[in-house]
């Protein structure tokens, strides 16, 4: 039984959904927010204290309690800031909009841990939230902070290869994620080549990362839920803050443009290319030659908040990310020239609008408008000119290669709030996707010949994409709360249409106080597929929809755990995960990187599995915190075209993934921090022996031709690379200025120098002693010990 | 030509992310060799007389060894589990199998060496097939690079059931009295459900099970003289040659990219790697 009865869950919901009381009740509700920056806080607890009975602030702090007429105690509490108690007569609706404040020991410099309620609280499982001060402090490859390169420390979450920002999370895939910038999905998040990702790291507010148990809200996606939210801009004062390191340098701007209005600026650029274009330009010219190459990747995020009334606010968000690499060459002769010229780009465009509107003091509403693009281009051009007997010829040849993907998206979500044992939120969105996955277009000029202008490729594929979905939070008892809904979705193309409806259900049962069992069932479906060779996030993966011949990604996944508090300072729980996926995508057996045309017909669909168990203690508070997360898991793959049909490991079914983590306040003015991360080797599909081949009979004679050997393999992924581990640090030194905070950061990435494997090559070695060339296996490590040093400052 | 743009593309894009050629470090590391095997090329149709077989061996993966041909390898041949003949193979050897194959039956090839496990193969000879029809298309067509393609259209009635078919072309001249015979090569694109690989045409029976084939196969090139005949062969083939034929092409052009998703060469040797191939053959001569 793949899925639970939609019927059933359908019955359960309704059931639930809608208790009726009886008795005379009033409502509370309003924003609660920071004192000292008025950002919106999200998950704060409201608790009240005489009744038992308590809420938590949605993705934008608004909260609605609605209790019976009575007196009131109401604790509101948040991890890092001072707890507020008030005590009140509820005897009609109340609007409260609260500021909290930090507390002193926990500012922003050392705040850590999660900012959701108790992990014994909430009905959902498999999620972790990590902060923005968290993700900082986290040492990194070049000092560069990096959120992805965080989210693969959790449990459950494996990185790809060396230095990857991809996630591989439960047995996925880095196309099953569902990447929301501020609600609106990211395609590609990955910088140079996957080094680093497109999130600055000063822009972001709070990560959430939802791993299974999905409520019915999200959709489109197999494997992961990953939120990153950006700050929405300080609307108390001006604050700034700004890094230079090895690589990058950033800067952001937050304030207030009057009351009601706050902006965030901030922008990152890496400038490899301007540091090392004299030196490239020396090269060229010794060569006799003018030239230039660089590489450099930039993002800009912008964001303008208004609020227009207590029960109206705007919030408009533009991302711009664009990684650049060009190589242009000339040589000048005598009698004319010739010159190269070559690069390519790509990189993401958003622009999001929401509206926030109070429709009443139990119903909350978010409009949200989006459009998204994500483009990679490259390009090659060759010009030769030269003269013979007084006459000019001329030789012109370009190539261009085209792809992307362009959503265009609405959607209206609500929050609603009948009584504190129901939380129910329903919303519908719609998307129109424009895929163009790979237009090659060529240009030959010739003063002599004919002019030669051809385009060809993928045909553009427009399609439209919807759900709806209605889930509720609700209690049933002191001890059992539950999340059931249900997300139908539907994917409408020019010749074929899909729908599907997908039940999700999640329950917490208190086992005390402070352990609470959780289980979780989850259904999932994907629309688009991301066609990827090796994994290793290059730009030129192509995102395409599926076609009548290429059908929607499922997923079915169960989990059960256990999760406690202990003493407020540590979390900890211990999940066990069960995922089947059909329908997912493959490249077919010697298919290749570029898909020139006919994508169709170099994929395969099959099906995979992974099941394991994830634990996961942390250390939320306190001068020293961190986390230890440890993953056993299976991963494995079936599709009939490869591996002769038979069952084999996915290339990243890595059977112990651990990641120790530890920040450590020395003082006031020091800050030490470390990971450690131990991974399983990949596995690696390695030729096992070179078999011979042979072409049919010789007309003349009737017999077989020996022709040549080739590389053949028993088993898909037949060989596991060493294991992967590697220590990383970083110590802060913190100062306080007279007009602002400067932090020096240095660390090291990979500081015992492990040579670990990024991938397999043959090569040919010269034996002098032999006289003969031997061929040898070589693992190729990418990044010995990187050192970095970093200066930040904050005002 | 498109191959060509593909490849620099896929050069350029190799030089590129190796391109931080400094920062690698390389660790050799030692691999468990497989033990040798024997392979096998059968290659049996319907309208020879004499067959010759041929016997080689694995090597281990970073193995340089080039010719690993198994003389004193035995080979017994078997029809419906009769023992139609038994020879050693010898690179010099002109011995060969007589005989001739009849469609339905199933025949067996058994090889063993000292020093090697037995390997064995056995398959159905498949059943015969005959052309309608072929012809050139009248007039070539530009492709996408402005190369021209020449298309010729076949036309053959298929049995029900999953049928795997090989087509290969040929031009036939004389010259000063001699004929000379040469196999022409497919365009690498070819229309749906059509696969180009080597010399060969491959196609299975998904869209035309159990009725008239009409199928049209790209050519970059057909030369057209008056002394010139095309000869078009279409062979009813086993689905283990069909498999092996189309990996063993994947494989070869896999050797040449990085970038290449992995292919496993497909046998129907037991215990051993090759092909023991079956085909039932037509031929239809074309007068450009």
């Amino acid at each position: 039984m793949k899925a639970l009865s939609s019927y059933s869950m359908t019955l359960l919901f309704i059931a639930f959904s809608f208790t009726a009381f009886a008795q005379e009740k009033y409502t509370l509700s309003g924003f609660i927010s920071d004192a000292s920056t008025g950002e919106q806080l999200i998950g704060v607890n409201l608790y009240d204290l005489n009744k038992q009975e308590g809420i938590s602030t949605n993705t934008y702090g608004f909260f609605s309690l609605t209790l019976p007429k009575d007196s009131v105690l109401l604790s509101i509490s948040y991890v890092g800031y001072k707890t507020e108690v008030l005590s009140f007569y509820l005897d009609k609706n109340i609007e409260l909009n609260l500021e909290l404040e930090q507390e002193n020991a926990l500012e922003e410099f050392e705040l850590v841990g999660t900012r959701i309620e108790k992990i014994e609280e909430s009905t959902q499982m498999s999620r972790i939230s990590i902060s923005s001060a968290q993700i900082k402090q986290i040492p990194t490859l070049l000092g560069e902070n990096d959120v992805l390169k965080a989210i693969q420390l959790l449990p459950g979450v494996q990185s790809g290869g060396e230095g990857q920002s991809g996630l591989y999370v439960r047995g996925g895939s880095p196309d099953q994620n569902l990447i929301l910038m501020d609600g609106v999905p990211v395609y590609n998040v990955s910088h140079l080549f996957g080094f680093f990702s497109v999130f600055n790291a000063d822009a972001i507010r709070d990560v959430n990362l939802i791993k299974g148990g999905f409520p019915a809200r999200y959709g489109g996606r197999l494997s992961s839920v990953l939120e990153v939210n950006m700050k929405e801009g300080n609307s108390k004062e001006i604050k700034g803050a700004g890094s230079i390191s090895t690589i990058a340098s950033k800067l952001t701007l937050e304030g207030p443009i009057g009351e009601k209005t706050s902006f965030l600026v901030s922008g990152r650029r890496t400038y490899i290319d301007i540091l090392a274009r004299p030196l490239i330009a020396a090269a060229f010219s010794s060569g006799g030659d003018e030239g230039t190459a660089g590489y450099n990747f930039y993002d800009l995020n912008f964001k303008l908040n208004h609020k227009f009334s207590a029960k109206d606010k705007v919030y408009f968000s533009m991302y711009n990310g664009l990684d650049r690499f060009l190589i242009r060459a000339k040589s000048n002769y005598e009698d004319g020239f010739n010159e190269f010229e070559t690069g390519f780009d790509w990189g993401n465009l958003a622009f999001i609008g929401r509206w926030n509107h109070l429709i009443n003091e139990k119903l909350f509403s978010n409009v949200t408008f989006n459009y998204t693009r994500y483009q990679f281009g490259t390009f090659a051009k060759f010009e030769d000119e030269y003269r013979d007997s007084g006459e000019v010829f001329n030789d012109a040849f370009e190539l261009n290669y085209d792809s992307g993907i362009y959503d265009v998206s609405g959607k209206i979500d609500f929050d609603y709030y009948p009584n504190p044992a129901h939380h129910i939120r329903f919303g519908v969105q719609h998307t129109y996707h424009d895929f163009n996955p790979g237009l090659f277009s060529i240009l030959f000029r010739s003063n002599t010949s004919t002019d030669i202008n051809e385009s060809f490729g993928n045909r553009r594929v427009y399609s439209n994409e919807f759900y709806l979905y209605g889930e509720d939070d609700f209690e049933l008892g002191s001890r059992l709360k539950i999340n059931a809904g249900l997300h139908f979705s539907g994917f409408i193309l020019k010749d074929e249409n899909y729908t599907s409806l997908q039940p999700r259900l999640s329950a917490r049962y208190k086992l005390s106080d402070k352990i609470a069992l959780k289980a979780s069932y989850a259904s999932m479906t994907q629309y688009i597929h991301l066609l990827t060779n090796q994994g290793i996030g290059l730009p030129t993966d192509l995102w395409v929809p599926s076609t009548a011949s290429i059908k929607p990604q499922q997923s079915f996944q169960w989990a059960v755990g256990i999760a406690s508090s202990i003493r407020d300072q540590f979390e900890v729980s211990v999940e066990g995960f069960y995922k089947e996926m059909d329908n997912i995508v493959s490249f077919k057996e010697g298919s290749s990187l570029f898909v020139l045309e006919g994508w169709e017909d170099k994929v395969t669909q099959g099906n995979g599995k992974a099941y394991g168990a994830e634990f996961f203690l942390q250390k939320k508070q306190g001068d020293f915190s961190g986390w230890i997360g440890y993953t056993l898991s299976w991963n494995f793959r079936q599709f009939d075209d490869l591996n002769e049909g038979r069952v084999f490991p996915f290339r990243y079914d890595r059977r112990h993934d651990l990641s120790l983590v530890g920040i450590y306040k020395v003082n006031e003015r020091i800050n030490l921090s470390a990971t450690w991360v131990y991974g399983t080797g990949n596995a690696v599909s390695l030729p096992d022996r070179k078999v011979p081949i042979f072409n049919e009979y010789d007309v003349s004679n009737g017999t077989a031709f020996y022709l040549s050997n080739v590389n053949t393999f028993d088993e898909r992924n037949n060989y596991r690379m060493r294991a992967y581990h590697r220590f990383d640090f970083s110590v802060d030194f913190k100062k306080e200025k007279k007009r602002f905070t400067r932090v020096w950061s240095i660390g090291a990435y990979n500081a015992y120098n492990r040579k670990n494997p990024f991938f397999l090559q043959t090569r040919d070695r010269f034996d002098s002693n032999k006289n003969t060339v031997e061929t040898e296996l070589v693992e190729v490590a990418l990044f010995p010990v990187i050192p970095s040093v970093a200066y930040k400052f904050e005002f | 030509m498109k191959v060509v743009f593909r490849n620099i593309i896929v050069l350029f894009s190799l030089y590129v992310v190796l391109g931080c050629e400094s920062l690698e470090v390389v660790v050799p590391i030692d691999v468990d060799e497989e033990a040798p095997e024997l392979a096998v090329g059968a290659y049996f149709s319907n309208d020879m007389e004499n067959y010759r077989i041929s016997v080689a061996q694995s090597v281990g993966a970073l193995s340089n060894l080039e010719n690993t041909l198994q003389d004193s390898a035995v080979i017994s041949l078997f029809e419906d589990g009769t023992l139609l003949h038994t020879y050693m193979f010898e690179q010099d050897n002109t011995e060969v199998f007589e005989g001739s194959f009849e469609e339905g039956k199933t025949y067996r090839i058994e090889v063993s060496k000292d020093g090697f496990e037995p390997v064995f193969a056995e398959d159905v000879f498949p059943s015969a097939v005959s052309i309608d029809t072929a012809f050139l298309q009248g007039t070539a067509v530009v492709g996408e690079f402005s190369e021209e393609v020449r298309r010729l259209q076949l036309q053959f009635m298929d049995t029900p059931g999953q049928n795997f078919y090989e087509i290969k072309t040929y031009v036939v001249y004389e010259f000063s009295g001699e004929e000379y015979v040469y196999a022409i090569y497919p365009a690498e694109d070819q229309s749906t459900g059509v696969v180009s690989a080597g010399e060969g045409i491959y196609v299975r029976d998904d869209n035309f099970d159990g009725e008239a084939a009409d199928l049209i196969l790209n050519y970059y090139e057909i030369e057209e003289g008056e002394d010139i005949e095309i000869v078009v062969e279409l062979r009813r083939i086993t689905e283990a040659y069909f498999a092996y034929q189309l990996s063993v092409d994947l494989a070869q052009k896999a050797n040449d990219n990085p970038f290449s998703e992995p292919v496993q060469v497909r046998s129907n040797i037991e215990n051993g790697f090759g092909i023991f191939a079956l085909w039932a053959n037509d031929f239809f001569m074309i007068v450009p």
